[in-house]
């Protein structure tokens, strides 16, 4: 297989028919929200909004904001911000839910072959119960179709939690364990490539410390989600750990690693890796993160470096650079990647996200361009 | 004749001594007991989130004249904040400090943060570097209470370098716990100030 062939054939693993949920957005860092805590259910980021998370969007990060000055139940947000518009009223009670819809149109182009398709990325439900230091998270959406598989109901993440007043927490269920930098964006090298993509997640326990300076998450798991349910041979014990210093509320310095067993698909690997965000300017942060993937059996280290930095150029409208890479070994050659994409919340409940990547492997003299556009549509 | 002409000189030699004495304890006790204005100044309020992390609230808006009384360690004067002039870094977030829980709209007394009666212990002495534990009084909220805190002082030429850092306790002044859609802000938060105490003298 000639380099430009196999580049080709590895973005398109990666981009084409590429789903996930909507991911944390760690660039609010420059807004002093240095844990994904504050706005989502989940302290890895992602998925469902907190009613917190749910104010915010309308009232501080939407473009045209609306000030809220409708009173509201104790713990609910209220008016736009609220779930379906608040059409439900108080008939869900103390559940929070939400429905993520992620319409998209894909094109990608590598010398004279080209290709584009329009895609329902994400279609799913979240939903949250939380009191008394006790959290239940649930989704359930459609997993798209992939290859000769058809479309599925699938149930990305559910899990159990409790958090004791001193900030000590266990976790069981489905979920992301915690490694690095979870950016929006699954396909970032930092993900992608060291197994946290979009159906990377695991049934497993995770226990965790959180103060005020610092946040510990030590995840344990039989295996990963998916080759547990389906038996593909690619179960293997694995765990992680993530340890996040909060410098300042605006520096943060975070230690990653992880182990995974070998499987009947893959050899024994393991990761190390530290990053550190940076946002000493109002509406510019920089994240950096380096790791090294060490890979069992002759499979060789590869190095994984990815930078974003993003501002905000306007409010609601983010500009956004991430140069990344990933250094080849024997067996896989390395890779290059220009990210630069823009975010817009022109209101709340709507995201619009326009990337362009341009990825070009050791080796190789053309590039592989990505344009992806997404309409995240929050409700 | 060499004689009335060595008694001058000894006479002068005398006299620079005993002027140039004069002039440096003159300068040495104007230090001490002179005032000392406030400039330059940075406060950062640190607030830790009951859902983990923290956030800064900011203000450049620090002034006041401080005085050092000969023999006591305490400092007259006072120090002040302009609370009205705090950031969080987003518009929701400083409204709801502002307003619901530091109530600045309430009254005159209620706009302003004020720290006094200072003792900064040996430091008072006039000696050039140290750190020090530091005691107040502090005004917030139309209530007064004692803090005491970590002071460092290093001279910078004719200025003094001013850091210092203390606890406050939210309750303390009769604060509503500041919560907001299950994200509050923990009951103790710190206070840290960063200025150049410059002789008053030496401003006008």
């Amino acid at each position: 297989m000639t380099m430009r062939l196999w580049s080709v054939v590895a973005c398109l693993m990666v981009l084409v028919t590429d789903v996930g949920p909507a991911g944390a957005e760690p660039q609010f860092l420059a807004k002093q929200y240095n844990r994904c805590s504050s706005c989502h259910y989940s302290a890895s980021g992602g998925g469902l909004l907190t009613p917190y998370g749910r104010s915010l969007s309308g009232q501080e990060l939407a473009t045209t904001r609306r000030v809220n000055s409708q009173p509201a139940r104790d713990g609910f947000v209220s008016g736009e911000e609220e779930f379906l518009f608040g059409t439900p009223g108080d008939h869900l009670g103390p559940v929070h839910l939400g429905i993520s819809l992620l319409p998209s149109h894909l094109h990608f182009k590598s010398g004279t072959f080209s290709d584009g398709r329009n895609l329902l990325m994400n279609a799913d439900i979240e939903g949250a119960y939380r009191g008394h230091g006790w959290t239940a998270y649930g989704e359930a959406g459609r997993m798209p179709p992939l290859g000769n598989t058809a479309a599925t109901l699938y149930s990305r993440e559910h899990w159990v939690s409790y958090e004791s007043t001193r900030g000590v927490g266990i976790k069981v269920g489905r979920y992301m364990p915690a490694y690095g930098i979870h950016f929006a964006d699954h396909t970032s090298f930092n993900r992608a490539d060291l197994g946290f993509d979009k159906y990377d997640q695991v049934y497993g326990i995770e226990v965790s410390r959180a103060s005020e300076r610092s946040l510990l998450q030590l995840s344990a798991s039989p295996g990963r989600a998916e080759s547990i349910v389906n038996d593909d041979g690619g179960r293997s014990f694995n765990t992680t750990a993530r340890l996040q210093v909060d410098v300042s509320p605006n520096v943060v310095v975070v230690g990653s690693g992880l182990y995974r067993d070998e499987s009947t698909l893959k050899a024994r690997h393991g990761a190390a890796g530290a990053a550190v965000g940076l946002a000493r300017w109002r509406r510019l942060t920089v994240w950096t993160e380096g790791d090294a993937d060490i890979r069992g059996s002759g499979g060789g280290t590869s190095f994984v470096l990815v930078n974003e930095t993003a501002v905000e150029a306007f409010r609601g409208v983010w500009l956004k650079v991430s140069p990344q890479g990933r250094t080849g070994t024997d067996l896989v050659p390395g890779v290059f990647r220009w990210n630069m994409g823009a975010s817009l919340l022109p209101r709340t409940h709507i995201n619009l996200n326009l990337d362009l990547y341009v990825d070009r492997a050791e080796g190789s003299d053309e590039s592989f361009k990505t344009f992806l556009a997404q309409l995240h549509v929050y409700l | 004749m060499n004689d009335k002409r060595n008694g001058r000189r000894r006479l002068a030699i005398v006299g620079v001594a005993a002027l140039t004495t004069w002039l440096i304890a003159n300068d040495n006790s104007a230090a001490q007991t002179g005032a000392w204005t406030a400039t330059t100044g940075d406060v950062r309020v640190t607030c830790p989130l009951t859902v983990g992390g923290s956030f800064e609230a900011r203000t450049t808006a620090l002034k006041g004249t401080l005085s050092v009384d000969p023999g006591t360690t305490a400092l007259a004067g006072e120090l002040s904040v302009v609370l009205r002039t705090l950031d969080t870094g987003i518009a929701l977030r400083n409204h709801h400090m502002l307003d619901n829980y530091l109530e600045v709209e309430k009254n005159a007394d209620f706009e302003t943060a004020v720290l006094s009666h200072i003792d900064v212990g040996a430091l008072a002495f006039g000696a050039a570097d140290g750190r020090s534990r530091f005691t107040g009084r502090l005004r917030l909220h139309g209530t007064t209470q004692p803090v005491a805190g970590q002071a460092t002082l290093r001279r910078h030429g004719s200025s003094v370098h001013v850091e210092a850092s203390f606890p406050v306790r939210i309750s303390d002044y009769g604060i509503a716990d500041p919560r907001y859609l299950g994200v509050g802000v923990k009951n103790e938060v710190t206070v840290r100030v960063v200025f150049f105490a410059n002789p008053a003298s030496q401003d006008r």
